[in-house]
């Protein structure tokens, strides 16, 4: 059973290749592009990873992680957060919402693919 | 042209106190002769004669001199009270030392230009959207490239569709990077070789406004017509889309407020009623922060009013409208001094509140500040908010009633131009250390 990886991001270039990428390395891949939509998604679909963009329109990808992490049924779900703005304070701010992995953009999609097979895995 | 009048008023105060020419010249130390030529404005009397005239006709040096000289005295005697000196003796500096005053003054007004130089450029670096929203537009450009190219050149066997639309993602992140990339090289090239120069949106539209010295006379005798605001926008050359789009907004609101209160009738009765907002909003059932903008491009030439400096901004503090003054200078972007009273006034919308404030260099500032909803009242959301202040240097007269009553309305409020560039340690609201040191 492939797992499954939910891409919440708002730049469609950058779900295309992350979506092939994901895909080629055999997960299902699911897209939300809105930051409030994201929410009802992992709680209704509940992947086995999720992929946050920080800048979102509607709930910023702090909120979101925030959130995740206060429902029981979304508190251990791996998140990896993807990020164009690599400040200290961002990244400190991730880690004390409990993001498994912060990655400054651009990014290479090896890093990606392994880290996202590593805590999809777990 | 101004010391013309010199050799007038000379003359009719020795006549005054019934003295002769000889008399006069006698008691200043001159010839009769030089005293003729000086009363018959061939020859200008300054430095020590003006001093020996003065003295023997008993009166100020400056009772007898306008213009330069007058503004030279009252610049120097500026400079004196921000740095504790006496600035009753600028006359004697100006009358003893004309060449050192005017050196001196020149150093003030060159100091004056620096520190605002440094709160602009201080101001864009540290708060100029354009450029955190350039790098993280490049950011995502960047890495929609990256990832795509990885792509095309790790991966075997794509289908031709799937490369080329990948090809085409790399074309089309590319193009935009490139554009923004032109922008920031535009950017810093007008930055750059002028640092006056317009940079941002924001920028350009103040540098249009501050050519128009923020009046538009053509609206003032028609605001419902929009083909003037139309030839105003067109003659103004502003190229970028975003300060046409500031630019019009603005001439927009000069026009519904140019509506509201016509120029004449409105000058006749701020003048009346002391300049002050709340009751020129009674009077003209206008909204007060229509008001705080229209008192604050009032005076101009044939007209006299103070010199306010207005301030309007968002509840999140993005600044929609900024007319500064001479040595009032109030910051562009968000980060202003969280004391000036425009942020007592989000607070408690609806209350206006008025304060006498001090300025680090000393000077007094009069401000009034209300916040008020700007959308009709709604069961489901909260009103939008704009928060207005109106700022005037408490040494100019025209708005003597609403200096008193912020006098009455508490102590006096120590308020600076932001952290960065402001000199206070002590401040229980520093947020950032001074640049100043």
């Amino acid at each position: 059973m492939p797992r499954r990886v939910l891409i919440v991001e708002d730049e469609p270039n950058i779900v295309e290749s992350l979506s092939w990428i994901l895909g080629r390395a055999g997960f299902e891949v699911l897209v939300e592009s809105d930051g409030a939509a994201a929410l009802a998604r992992i709680a209704g679909e509940t992947p086995d990873l999720v992929i946050l963009d920080a800048m979102l329109p509607g709930r910023s990808g702090f909120e979101i992680l925030r959130d995740l992490r206060a429902g029981a049924a979304t508190a251990r779900i791996p998140v990896i957060m993807l990020t164009a703005r690599s400040q200290a304070r961002d990244r400190e701010m991730a880690e004390k919402l409990g993001v498994d992995l912060f990655i400054a953009k651009p990014f290479s999609n090896a890093h990606v693919v392994e880290t996202a097979r590593r805590l999809a895995e777990r | 042209m101004a010391r013309s009048l010199a050799g007038l008023r000379i003359r009719e105060r020795r006549m005054a106190l019934g003295l002769t020419q000889a008399d006069l010249a006698r008691r200043a130390g001159i010839s009769p002769s030089y005293l003729n030529l000086i009363e018959k404005n061939r020859r200008a009397a300054a430095g020590r004669v003006l001093l020996g005239l003065a003295r023997a006709l008993d009166v100020a040096p400056s009772a007898l001199v306008e213009g330069p000289e007058r503004a030279l005295i009252d610049g120097l005697a500026e400079v004196a009270a921000a740095r504790g000196a006496d600035p009753g003796r600028a006359e004697e500096l100006v009358g003893r030392f004309p060449d050192w005053a005017r050196a001196l003054a020149g150093i003030a007004d060159e100091n004056r230009s620096l520190r605002e130089a440094v709160a602009a450029l201080g101001d864009r670096l540290t708060h100029d959207p354009f450029l955190g929203q350039s790098v993280h537009r490049m950011l995502t450009n960047l890495t929609a490239i990256r990832s795509t190219t990885d792509i095309l050149t790790e991966a075997t066997g794509l289908d031709p569709d799937r490369r080329a639309r990948f090809l085409r993602i790399i074309a089309e992140e590319t193009g935009r990077l490139s554009a923004v990339v032109q922008d920031l090289v535009a950017y810093f090239d007008r930055a750059g070789t002028d640092p006056a120069a317009a940079a941002t949106p924001e920028e350009a539209l103040d540098r249009f406004l501050a050519a128009h010295d923020h009046h538009f006379p053509g609206i003032d005798e028609n605001p419902s017509d929009p083909a003037r605001r139309e030839a105003i926008l067109a003659a103004a050359g502003l190229e970028d889309a975003g300060a046409r789009q500031l630019a019009r907004a603005h001439l927009d609101r000069y026009a519904a407020d140019a509506a509201l209160m016509p120029l004449q009738p409105f000058a006749g009765a701020a003048a009346q009623l002391g300049h002050h907002p709340l009751r020129l909003a009674d009077a003209f059932a206008a909204p007060p922060l229509a008001v705080f903008r229209r008192l604050a491009t009032l005076a101009r030439p044939g007209l006299q009013a103070p010199p306010f400096a207005c301030l309007q901004m968002t509840a999140a503090g993005h600044v929609e409208m900024r007319r500064t003054r001479p040595g009032l200078s109030l910051p562009r972007h968000g980060t202003a001094c969280p004391l000036w009273p425009i942020f007592d006034a989000l607070a408690q919308p609806g209350l206006p509140v008025a304060r006498m404030c001090r300025l680090p260099d000393d000077s007094r500032i009069l401000a009034l500040a209300l916040a008020a909803p700007t959308s009709p009242p709604a069961l489901a959301d909260r009103p939008r908010l704009r928060a207005g202040m109106l700022l005037l240097t408490a040494t100019e007269p025209g708005a003597e009633g609403l200096a008193a009553e912020a006098e009455a309305a508490g102590p006096e409020r120590r308020v600076g131009p932001g952290c960065r560039l402001c000199p206070r340690a002590d401040c229980p609201e520093r947020a950032v250390p001074s640049l100043l040191g």
